[in-house]
């Protein structure tokens, strides 16, 4: 178990500490990176590749701030570890605007003020994408347990659950 | 820390545990509790185990007998398995409740039960189910009963740190139904304060052979033999005789303490919602002769 190949994960001591190299998809851009074995993705994704709207809030895994897609799942990139993104595919809020036009479900939150401080809002935007892909015309009720696992302090929820709701018509209008 | 490696069969795991010796051993599963814990704390000496890349540590699967559940199955795929919401329903229930769903999406049964947090709420679903665990380690594969790896210490239960859980084996047990269900400070994303689950044996109105497992009275799943009993009780005395059996029970599991007077009363309220959700389940089931342990 000396540094180096290992059969698995290929190692770099520097200054002695294990680094590890991983090589993923963010953003639909293949990236390369050299993380330590206790990083989290948050990590990876803030400090690393820049993309500072991955907000941290309680660091836990309980309250949705911090919330990207891993393979099309919303998951806390605080409670994962980002050695177990190798090879997977991550989405953040920064990866839904195509062609500077923003993603249906940003619109809908601009156009229903479902935004405050906006410390939430990536989070909330991507549980919502990770819903909205597997159920494009959910209920109220799925939105809101889709939604659970993100805490807002502002706005008091309604105007968000709104603003998916007015997504999900408009994708159906769309498709219509 | 010292290395890190990602096996890709229990074969390979166990080549490379014989060469960590007695370094700490961290396995980690899907991380959400891993991380926390450590909060990158590692020690110098400490081996990591990635269990991700190993498939011998997933799928679900109807074996006629029983249901093989993968180790590393995570709460999403155990709450959206028809197979499970069937044959073994308290854990269908235990799973959808827990976190939310981008920790329903990581969290694994296997990490689970292995993590060793009182208020876990699998472990008590798998054990009211009569649910086994496969385990490896240098000594060999062992079957445990999830009641032995729960063990009777809070926070930490039998297995060491060079023991994988490879995966469950929960017996199908026609006739029967069962139910999990918990109370915590969120509606929907929060740690339980209380859970509780049954399994019984279900005929015309009337409970037999019973298994009521509780949580978080000191630890993940504590069994409540008189609860057991009072469930078999005719219908008039039955719910009384539940409720009261629990009491007494979490009276002599954590007395004294200042939550016990809170878990009281949500242990009552659980019980009138857990005799409802068993009762109509097996009405269901007998009424489309689909009887099977759920």
């Amino acid at each position: 178990m000396n540094e180096g190949s290992n059969g698995n994960k290929e190692l770099t001591m520097i200054v002695g500490v294990i680094f590890l190299k991983i090589e993923l998809k963010v953003n639909g851009k293949l990236r390369r990176a050299e993380v330590e074995a206790s990083e989290r993705l948050i990590d990876l994704l803030r400090q690393k590749l820049g993309l500072v709207s991955v907000k941290e809030g309680c660091g836990a895994g309980e309250c949705g701030a911090c919330t990207v897609l891993m393979d099309g799942e919303a998951v806390c990139s605080c409670v994962v570890p980002a050695f177990q993104t190798d090879g997977h595919d991550i989405l953040t809020v920064d990866g839904l605007e195509e062609n500077g036009e923003l993603d249906v479900i940003q619109q809908s939150f601009i156009d229903c003020d479902a935004v405050q401080c906006g410390f939430c809002t990536p989070g909330m935007i991507m549980s919502a994408k990770a819903l909205l892909i597997k159920n494009p015309s959910p209920s109220r009720e799925e939105i809101r347990t889709a939604l659970a696992g993100n805490i807002c302090r502002c706005t008091g929820y309604t105007q968000i659950i709104n603003a998916v709701e007015t997504a999900a018509e408009r994708i159906g209008e769309c498709r219509r | 820390m010292k290395g890190l490696f990602a096996p890709q069969s229990i074969k390979e795991f166990l080549a490379l545990l014989a060469e960590c010796g007695k370094n700490e051993k961290h396995l980690i599963a899907g991380g959400t509790d891993w991380l926390i814990k450590t909060r990158g704390n590692l020690s110098e000496e400490a081996v990591l185990f990635d269990l991700s890349k190993m498939p011998e540590l997933r799928g679900i699967e109807n074996k006629e007998s029983f249901l093989r559940l993968g180790s590393m199955e995570t709460m999403t795929s155990i709450h959206s398995s028809g197979v499970i919401r069937l044959h073994a329903t308290a854990l269908s229930d235990a799973a959808a409740s827990m976190g939310s769903v981008q920790i329903r999406n990581r969290a694994t049964v296997g990490g689970n039960l292995a993590n060793a947090s009182p208020a876990a709420d699998t472990p008590s679903a798998l054990a009211v189910l009569g649910a086994s665990a496969v385990v490896f380690s240098l000594s060999g594969r062992r079957v445990l009963s999830v009641e032995e790896v729960l063990g009777p210490c809070p926070n930490k239960n039998t297995l060491s740190d060079s023991d994988i859980i490879m995966e469950f084996c929960i017996p199908l047990r026609k006739e029967y139904v069962s139910a999990f269900k918990k109370i915590g400070s969120r509606s929907e994303v929060s740690i339980a304060r209380v859970n509780m689950a049954v399994s019984a044996r279900y005929e015309d109105g009337n409970f037999s052979d019973a298994r009521v497992f509780i949580g978080t009275l000191g630890s993940a799943a504590k069994r409540c033999p008189s609860a057991e009993t009072a469930l078999s009780m005719e219908t008039s005395l039955r719910e009384q005789s539940f409720k009261d059996a629990l009491c007494e029970f979490a009276g002599q599991m954590i007395p004294g303490r200042s939550t016990l007077p809170y878990k009281k009363s949500a242990l009552m309220a659980l019980a009138e919602d857990l005799l409802e959700m068993l009762e109509e389940r097996g009405r269901a089931s007998e009424k489309s002769g689909e009887k099977s342990h759920g």
